[in-house]
């Protein structure tokens, strides 16, 4: 999900996104990875293929910074989820 | 408690206490065990395992900081559990051809006496409770690779990429 660092109203699965603290429906986004193999198991040298990953869409409440995640899913050309920017 | 979690689609439960998705109440989540580098200035600079249940509707992700009282119960379905059970049969099969167990264990397999089935093929075994086909599958498999009888790392490879759709063609080569 390519996205610069503005404030966005958030839909998920067409219901918009608030926040549950101060019911504030603006956010920041980022895109924040979790690794899913642990790093301290034994690394094949010859294994080139980077560390599985879950890869979460994170929203900060522009008042109150509470953080909701969700993962992107996608069916076809639809997604749960939708940002339109406000500024 | 973090080794059972499988990316399987699961119910979840905290003290007994079915959770939902807090942001569309439904109670189906995948469940991944999560890292991340953590660094506590002056204290320690270490990996922190967390737990990330993420709804399969919205994909609203729920995180854990500590796994003791939560209990994850994957959900199998009828069609799930009868390709496990098939699977189980053939993997069966092939350790009683290659004489690697007492053929009694696939009349137990076929009346679903999985835990009989799983002390036959590991000798030591503390389970008590009922045993499902799946762990018994798990060991069978892992009974044919210690046996070089298939190759371990194709199975694994099968398993995480294809499931049980592509686990039974794989074990039907094996019989003769």
């Amino acid at each position: 999900m390519d996205r610069k660092h503005s404030n966005y109203e958030v839909q998920i699965i067409g219901k918009p996104l608030r926040c549950p603290h101060c019911d504030s429906a603006i956010f920041s986004h980022r895109e924040v990875y979790l690794d899913i193999v642990s790093p301290n198991v034994d690394v094949d040298p010859f294994n080139e293929d980077p560390p599985e990953q879950l890869v979460l869409q994170s929203f900060t409440c522009n008042d109150c910074y509470n953080i909701q995640q969700f993962q992107q899913l996608t069916k076809g050309m639809e997604t749960n989820i939708v940002c339109k920017q406000v500024d | 408690m973090a080794k059972d979690l499988n990316l399987e689609e699961s119910h979840i439960a905290i003290l007994d206490r079915p959770i939902n998705c807090l942001f569309c109440e439904h109670d189906v989540f995948i469940p991944y065990v999560t890292y991340k580098n953590e660094v506590e200035p002056e204290m320690y600079a270490g990996i922190q395992a967390n737990y990330t249940a993420v709804c399969t509707h919205c994909g609203s992700a729920i995180q854990f900081g500590e796994m003791s009282n939560v209990h994850v119960n994957p959900i199998i379905t009828e069609a799930k559990l009868q390709a496990q059970k098939r699977c189980l049969l053939l993997a069966l099969q092939i350790l009683v051809q290659e004489k690697k167990i007492d053929d009694t264990v696939l009349t137990l397999a076929e009346e679903e006496q999985y835990f009989k089935v799983m002390v036959l093929l590991k000798s030591r075994t503390n389970q008590v409770e009922e045993m499902p086909a799946l762990s018994c599958l798990a060991i069978a498999l892992s009974q044919l690779s210690t046996h070089n009888i298939v190759d371990a790392m194709q199975v694994h490879r099968i398993i995480l990429d294809e499931s049980y759709p592509g686990i039974e063609p794989f074990l039907k080569q094996f019989i003769k």
